[in-house]
């Protein structure tokens, strides 16, 4: 049963678990052998649910507060009232699509940790578009914007793509290594030649005309770009799943001789992956500058990048479980902000959170016996 | 020591792996577990080694009851089981493995550390040929096993389970396994054999049961009464293989000339020859002299150093060239995808020339055919390939690949896995191209099976090909030494 096991693809999905093709074409007769062996993946999350609980409290207890009244704090801020839910609604559109931007590379068994440096990337091509275009664009510059930065990520994303192939660099480490550019790139140019001459020292670029800026409802802040982020995942569901394209990148990440065999080029769907996942990320990049913050500044996105390879990682290359996860870390996110103003803690309590449901998942997902004993025979 | 399983029962959603199954397991005795793929000896063992926890039935040993929820577990009864699949480390040494397997390892471990020091002899007792200092990357698989042994019996296993031993061995490894295993047995070890080979069971079973549909259907002292094990494993008459009609002056198909290359430790060095229309040649050597390069090769999956490769007077076109079948070694990982079903995968190769949006309802008919002609089981289309048994793995790629009309076919190692039934159906249909005209290259591990089916014989050794010689009337004795590499 060996077989390359890449982080992010739950090489048991050949078992139980609902989004595997062969599952997903017809779930009646699922592969029904393993079951007993194997924790569902609704046991999983329950027991994750649970050890998270667990290890939040001690780590409460261990800041010295009242732990009850901080888990009422996380309540408040992340569902407890309407605009809390709004708050996490806006915080989920960048993670959601960060997360697309680690599962389509982990699709092909590749690990990409590049979202965060994709993020920023396509937000100073979009920027460079909409700074260059001022209002010249009318009604098409909103989406000519997000354009340019899916491309801009997707470029950067790709970069780090055709080292693997033509060079056979580990995309896990040129992604990880290639996330410090952008940011230190987009501090150059609001410090430098983009920076807004009125702006009285603050390093940001000019405020983005109405035009660029992305429409928001119901009186929050949510705004167009979860919409996006929704779209984007549902389509990679369904190409992954109810097409051809799914049935291809299986072959590429499970039996690489047969793929070469059927005539699939694992250069070309690396690139494309790599650029797919790079766009995504260069999406949420450009869209947390134009709702967000209305204009190019450092510190964009609150490691939205991060927090979707989080995601990514917890969904175990289903693609259909990145929604509810990412809607759960940016609760996270969104209730941490509410620790912070509310209760007067650093916000770095959102890291240790996310640290915490790390691990929470990952001792949920240990199996007792080992996978070796599924065999029929 | 003495084992008694008593109605164990498991079933796997629609399967019942295991159906009360009774039975007692002695020191000092060989006991071979005889059944074709899918009968449920792997899951029985699996149950007495803590990896299968059983719906029913009890265990105990030396009269006391157990239940192992982990190996774990059962090693610390003495109960130890060599999987399919090697748990080696390659990149240490032969000794260091050995001491990872220890039972209580000591914090530090110097190179004259007491626990290495046993284990190290322990593996002189078992093989005094191997260097425990080799990095196990550098063992030929009959050794890795070997060493494999050295460590559960270093974890103080007094009971040994050894799953398909002799599947990855050549005929000489093979016969080196089976003395060790009556040494085990003499030595007061208990030593049960999961096979679906009769030369295992004759050469080296004290007693033999034989297991059908998760029942045991036989239990035997004559384990060289090979008739009456096969009718009960097979509960019938094994199929036939049609007679083959002697071609004569028939005209070239397959020609290789000067073929090298290379592929991590394995190369080909020089290998020429041509084939006619209808001919089976068989490739015979001992594993690791380059057997999966040259079906590699063959099949244009594989760059080629120098030389060329015809078939019809045409270069292959890449590893996709449709005129070529091809069965790799180790289907699970080199022909099968495990996550889609076997439906999707009887269609992988055409993946590009699928409809765009996923129905297959139309190719569904033809496909359960399939399943039946190569009696792949359970016949689910949507199971996932990967819940599949090693023997239904390779008949579910031997169904894809052997269903159209290729020029030439390339087997690598076809047999691995299969029972009596299934590799003599495969011979059949290897036999039912050859008649239409195709090009066969059977690249085996089974002499006896390669001189009784194939026209022409070859040897590979270390790259280099000897031969090919016509199988009729080839003397042994001279393919032993090229497989040593004596003379070629």
């Amino acid at each position: 049963m060996k077989s390359l096991s890449p982080v992010l693809v739950d090489t048991r999905s050949a078992q139980p678990g609902p989004a595997s093709l062969a599952d997903a074409q017809r779930p009646a007769s699922s592969g029904s052998a393993p079951r007993a062996a194997l924790r569902s993946a609704a046991e999983r999350s329950a027991l994750a649910a649970a050890i998270f609980s667990g290890l939040s409290l001690v780590f409460f207890f261990a800041l010295g507060r009242d732990p009850w009244l901080l888990f009422a704090a996380l309540w408040e801020g992340s569902l407890g009232s309407g605009f809390a839910l709004s708050e996490t609604l806006v915080k989920l559109s960048p993670v959601l699509l960060c997360a697309l931007a680690t599962a389509l590379p982990a699709t092909l068994g590749l690990v990409s940790v590049g979202a965060e440096g994709q993020l920023f990337a396509g937000s100073i091509a979009g920027t460079a578009l909409v700074l260059a275009a001022g209002g010249d664009l009318g009604a098409a510059t909103a989406p000519s914007m997000l354009l340019a930065g899916g491309l801009g990520g997707a470029a950067y994303a790709a970069f780090a793509a055709a080292l693997r192939v033509s060079l056979r660099v580990n995309e896990t480490i040129s992604t990880l290594l290639l996330n410090y550019l952008p940011p230190l790139l987009v501090e150059y140019l609001v410090y430098g030649p983009w920076r807004d001459p009125d702006s009285l020292g603050w390093p940001a670029t000019v405020s983005f005309p109405d035009a660029a800026r992305l429409g928001t409802y119901f009186d929050t802040r949510v705004h167009a770009g979860l919409a996006v982020g929704v779209a984007l995942v549902v389509l990679a569901l369904v190409l992954t799943t109810r097409t051809r394209h799914g049935v291809a990148l299986a072959l590429l990440r499970e039996s690489p001789l047969l793929a070469e065999r059927a005539g699939l080029s694992f250069r070309a769907w690396v690139l494309a992956m790599m650029a797919f996942g790079g766009a995504a990320a260069g999406v949420a990049g450009m869209v947390e500058v134009s709702v967000i913050e209305g204009r190019l500044q450092p510190g964009i996105g609150a490691g939205a990048g991060y927090s979707g390879f989080l995601v990514a990682f917890l969904a175990r290359g289903h693609l259909g479980r990145l929604f509810p996860l990412a809607f759960v870390v940016a609760a996270l996110s969104a209730a941490g902000d509410n620790l912070q103003l509310g209760a007067d803690l650093p916000s770095a309590v959102v890291y240790v959170l996310q640290g915490l449901l790390f691990i929470a998942a990952l001792l949920a997902g240990r199996q007792r016996t080992a996978a070796a004993g599924v065999e029929l025979g | 020591m003495k084992v008694e399983l008593v109605g164990l029962c498991k079933r796997f959603g629609a399967v019942q792996a295991s159906d009360g199954v009774d039975l007692v397991l002695r020191s000092g005795e060989v006991c071979a577990l005889l059944g074709e793929n899918g009968a449920g000896k792997s899951t029985l063992m699996k149950m007495l080694y803590g990896l299968v926890a059983p719906d029913a039935g009890r265990i105990s040993i030396d009269g006391a009851p157990v239940r192992f929820g982990s190996p774990r577990a059962a090693r610390a009864h003495g109960i130890g089981m060599l999987l399919q699949q090697f748990s080696l480390i390659d990149a240490l040494s032969v000794s260091d493995n050995l001491v990872l397997g220890a039972r209580r390892v000591p914090l530090w471990l110097g190179p004259r550390s007491r626990v290495r020091a046993e284990a190290e002899q322990k593996l002189a007792q078992l093989a005094p040929e191997i260097d425990p200092r080799r990095r196990v990357a550098d063992l030929g698989p009959g050794e890795k096993q070997l060493v494999e042994l050295s460590k559960v019996l270093s974890a103080g296993a007094r009971l040994v389970i050894l799953d398909e031993p002799t599947s990855l061995l050549a005929r000489p490894e093979a016969e080196r396994l089976w003395r060790r295993l009556r040494d085990l047995a003499s030595t007061g070890h208990g030593v049960v054999l999961i096979t679906h080979k009769l030369d295992d069971v004759s050469a080296c079973a004290h007693r033999a049961v034989v297991l059908r549909a998760g029942r045991v259907v036989l239990e035997t002292h004559e384990v060289k009464a090979t008739d009456t094990l096969v009718a009960a494993m097979m509960g019938a008459a094994l199929p036939e293989v049609p007679e083959r009609r002697p071609s004569s002056g028939a005209s070239e198909r397959l020609r290789l000339s000067t073929v090298s290359a290379d592929w991590a430790d394995q190369r080909l060095e020089r290998v020429s020859f041509a084939l006619p229309r209808g001919a089976i040649l068989g490739v015979a050597g001992v594993t690791g002299n380059g057997q999966e390069l040259l079906g590699r090769v063959l099949a244009g999956a594989h760059p080629l150093r120098e030389g060329r490769l015809t078939l019809d007077g045409r270069p292959l076109a890449g590893a996709g060239d449709a005129r070529v079948a091809y069965v790799p070694e180790q289907p699970m990982v080199n022909a099968l995808a495990r996550s889609l079903s076997l439906l999707v995968n009887l269609q992988a190769l055409r993946v590009r020339r699928l409809p765009w949006w996923l129905s297959l309802s139309g190719s569904r008919a033809a496909a359960l055919r399939l399943l039946e002609r190569f009696d792949v089981r359970p016949r689910e289309l949507d199971r996932a390939a990967g819940t599949l048994s090693g023997g239904n793995a390779q008949k579910l790629v031997l169904a894809r690949e052997l269903a159209g009309q290729p020029d030439l076919i390339v087997v690598c190692f076809p047999s691995m896995g299969l029972d009596a039934a299934a590799s003599r159906r495969l011979v059949a249909e290897l036999v039912v191209h050859a008649e239409r005209g195709a090009v066969v290259v059977w690249i085996g591990e089974d002499l006896d099976a390669l001189l009784a089916h194939a026209d022409q014989i070859a040897v590979l050794h270390r790259g280099r090909l000897s031969g090919p010689i016509r199988a009729r009337g080839a003397d042994k004795q001279q393919l032993g030494l090229w497989m040593t590499g004596a003379a070629a």
